[in-house]
């Protein structure tokens, strides 16, 4: 399976078990120009010093990928994801988040110290605690559907309007 | 402070109804009129005659006009729908119908939950002026026990912050101290409470969104096993986390609230098919109790959770809380959870992560916010600009970041492997003892503006309350005493499902808790 097949796969296994809504879908090319922007393989392993105590949570990370190199982690590219997110987002905005982004994402680090080996993900919040919770595959009727219709911003006769749809350049 | 005055102004123009009225009361309130009792006592009340439903509601509703000016706990006041609640309860004790068990309470409603005809904006802008056309199943189930609605109350956008200082309304300020943030993001739930401005509160909780504005708002806060309460008209935040609970002057009234909402709900395919026990069943006054009525009863304090980076007054605060328990008859030890310090990164991948997912839903196409485009992903792209404030747009790029191709399995599925890891300490632990104590919050009640430059320092204050809902297990806040006269929460873990006990256990320490008296709250002072 591609990467990006596994990570549509998986979205759409979370979409399933956790009722969440829409996932944003990538598609290969925009995962591969992702990865090349952002600079880094696909199987780095992260290395850092750290103190286990509650106040030091905040450390420096370098990312050693399996060749033995050692590589600063590239900041995320704020823009890049603002397109995939759907966010317009302004250039004072990009500036000031990249840093505090970047920042977080590097105290993510610290989970890659953590030996997961043969341990299964949580794809559940109670465990392994086990019931039947799915819900019948029955639909039912909304019974307020005018409260419904009443809500949309712009109509036209049957239909909800909205802006035209351009096919958006792949850049 | 200089920032008051626009705070202030910020109020008045929230809400126009009160406008008139609280400039005429522009005299100092004191806390002689403050609104107090238990449900049990205003349900006795209501059934002798000794007040109605109405003059209740007015007199909470009159609560509300003096102290929001500074308190400003409320985004909406319901004051016409629950005067009108207030009366039909009336006209039933008059017909001699029965009553429910929240007859004529009133109650302040978290902004993110959906009340049908009522304004639930989820504390964003993006949801400014919709009315949602159905109530959650919690607000079904509360209004069909004869709750009475108040308002809805403020919290951070979506749910997301632990301050309400991301509500994109106002602040709301800590009724012990205005200068001070309430937590969050139930943070008006929680100072509603607290200043009496509702009898009790419903809350969310995602990674500790009720317990920690319980904790620094002095008030009884908790969080149900994930599945126990329907999710159905909660506005989705993380999916796999969120909690509804209620917040409250005591133990038994928070039981009482949960009593009445909990249980299997068919609309939300993650509610659980478990039994709903009488949470009240077996909270006993304090007149009735023996000298160690928890005699045989384990708990486990969190050796992780008293250590550096606590406040030297809130760990005395909840050493003071294990003694007390072992004064009641309960064997404390000190236990150690050895993922505890991971669940923190871990809640901060997966949390956004859904959150990315989960409002995406929000684009102006079917309801709320639109801000037009020239073409379709600009509407988009405006209307999130806009309508979203810079935590959430922070944490949905986060999230996205996380979730994508090539970062899946280092973030996202590792942040799952250690949510295993935590959900089997917290297993193993709970085999060997009743319940886990630890403090709710490293700090007190910080300054409104103190964090807000650095999301990640507000991030580290969630340690002690993430690693409960990634393993959605149940906790109870109760607050225990004063760190330099602001309150601290004593926070109780139980297996799942375990609620009846967990709350038996918070209800024995506080009718017993000489060193906590909620006549303190100090005086909360109306618009100058």
């Amino acid at each position: 399976m591609t990467v990006a097949a596994r990570a549509l796969h998986h979205g759409r296994a979370l979409q399933h078990l956790t009722g969440a809504g829409k996932i944003w879908q990538t598609d290969a090319a925009n995962s591969n120009k992702l990865l090349q922007k952002l600079g880094i393989a696909q199987h780095c392993r992260v290395a850092h010093h750290s103190s286990h105590s509650l106040g030091a949570i905040r450390q420096h990370r370098k990312v050693s990928c399996s060749a033995g190199e050692s590589r600063r982690v590239d900041p995320p590219d704020v823009a890049d994801l603002a397109v995939r997110a759907r966010l317009e987002v302004s250039s004072e905005e990009i500036e000031d988040w990249t840093p505090k982004i970047g920042k977080i994402i590097d105290w993510f680090g610290q989970l890659q110290e953590i030996d997961v080996e043969g341990v299964p993900p949580a794809l559940r919040a109670g465990g392994d605690r086990t019931g039947n919770t799915v819900q019948k595959d029955e639909p039912r009727a909304f019974g307020n559907r005018d409260a419904l219709w009443d809500a949309v911003p712009s109509k036209e006769g049957p239909f909800i309007r909205v802006p035209k749809i351009l096919n958006e350049s792949t850049d | 402070m200089a920032q008051r005055p626009q705070l202030l102004k910020k109020c008045l123009e929230a809400q126009p109804v009160f406008q008139k009225r609280c400039r005429a009361m522009a005299t100092s309130a004191s806390n002689a009129d403050v609104t107090t009792g238990s449900i049990k006592q205003l349900q006795g009340d209501l059934r002798s005659g000794a007040r109605s439903a109405v003059e209740v509601a007015k007199e909470y509703l009159e609560r509300v006009a003096k102290t929001e000016p500074s308190v400003r706990s409320f985004l909406h006041v319901a004051e016409e729908s629950a005067l009108e609640q207030a009366a039909a309860i009336d006209r039933a004790i008059e017909g001699g119908k029965a009553l429910g068990p929240l007859a004529g309470v009133p109650i302040g409603v978290k902004d993110n939950i959906c009340t049908k005809g009522l304004p639930s904006t989820g504390g964003s802008r993006i949801l400014e002026n919709f009315t949602p056309p159905y109530d959650a199943t919690a607000i079904a189930r509360l209004k069909a026990a004869g709750a009475v609605i108040i308002g809805k109350m403020n919290c951070d956008e979506f749910g997301m912050g632990s301050s309400t200082e991301n509500s994109g309304y106002h602040i709301t300020a800590n009724p012990w101290d205005l200068t001070r943030v309430p937590g969050g993001s139930s943070g008006g739930s929680a100072a509603g409470v607290a200043a009496g401005q509702v009898m009790a509160s419903l809350g969310s909780d995602t990674g500790g969104s009720i317990r920690q504005p319980a904790s620094f708002c002095g008030v009884v806060g908790l969080k149900p096993t994930y599945g126990l309460v329907s999710r159905y008209g909660l506005m989705a935040y993380a999916s796999s986390l969120d909690c509804i609970g209620p917040l409250a002057n005591s133990v038994e009234d928070a039981a009482i609230v949960l009593g009445a909402m909990a249980g299997h709900d068919e609309a939300d395919s993650t509610s659980e098919k478990q039994k709903v026990p009488d949470y009240t069943a077996n909270l006993r006054p304090a007149s009735e109790l023996d000298s160690r009525p928890l005699a045989g009863v384990r708990l486990g304090l969190i050796s992780e959770t008293m250590g550096e980076g606590v406040d030297p007054g809130v760990v005395t605060a909840i050493q003071a809380a294990a003694a007390h328990y072992e004064q009641l008859g309960a064997v404390v030890e000190e236990v150690s959870l050895p993922s505890f310090r991971q669940g923190l990164p871990a809640y901060y991948v997966l949390a956004p992560s859904e959150a990315s997912s989960n409002l995406s839903r929000y684009d102006g196409v079917r309801y709320g916010l639109r801000v037009e485009g020239d073409e379709l992903t600009s509407m988009y792209g405006k209307t999130r600009d806009q309508g979203f404030g810079a935590e959430v747009k922070r944490r949905i790029l986060m999230g996205t970041y996380a979730l994508s191709a090539g970062y899946y399995d280092a973030f996202y599925k590792r942040a799952q492997q250690v949510r295993t890891l935590i959900q089997r300490d917290f297993q193993s632990v709970l085999s060997k003892y009743d319940a886990l104590l630890s403090p709710t919050v490293p700090t007190t009640a910080y300054q409104i503006g103190e964090k807000t430059e650095d999301p990640l320092s507000m991030y580290v204050g969630d340690i002690m309350t993430v690693n409960v809902n990634l393993a959605g297990l149940p906790a109870l806040v109760v607050p225990c005493g004063l760190d330099q006269g602001l309150p601290v929460g004593l926070q109780l873990v139980g297996p799942a499902f375990g609620e009846a006990e967990l709350l038996r256990l918070g209800h024995v320490f506080e009718q017993t808790n000489s060193t906590w008296r909620n006549a303190d709250l100090p005086e909360l002072v109306v618009a100058r």
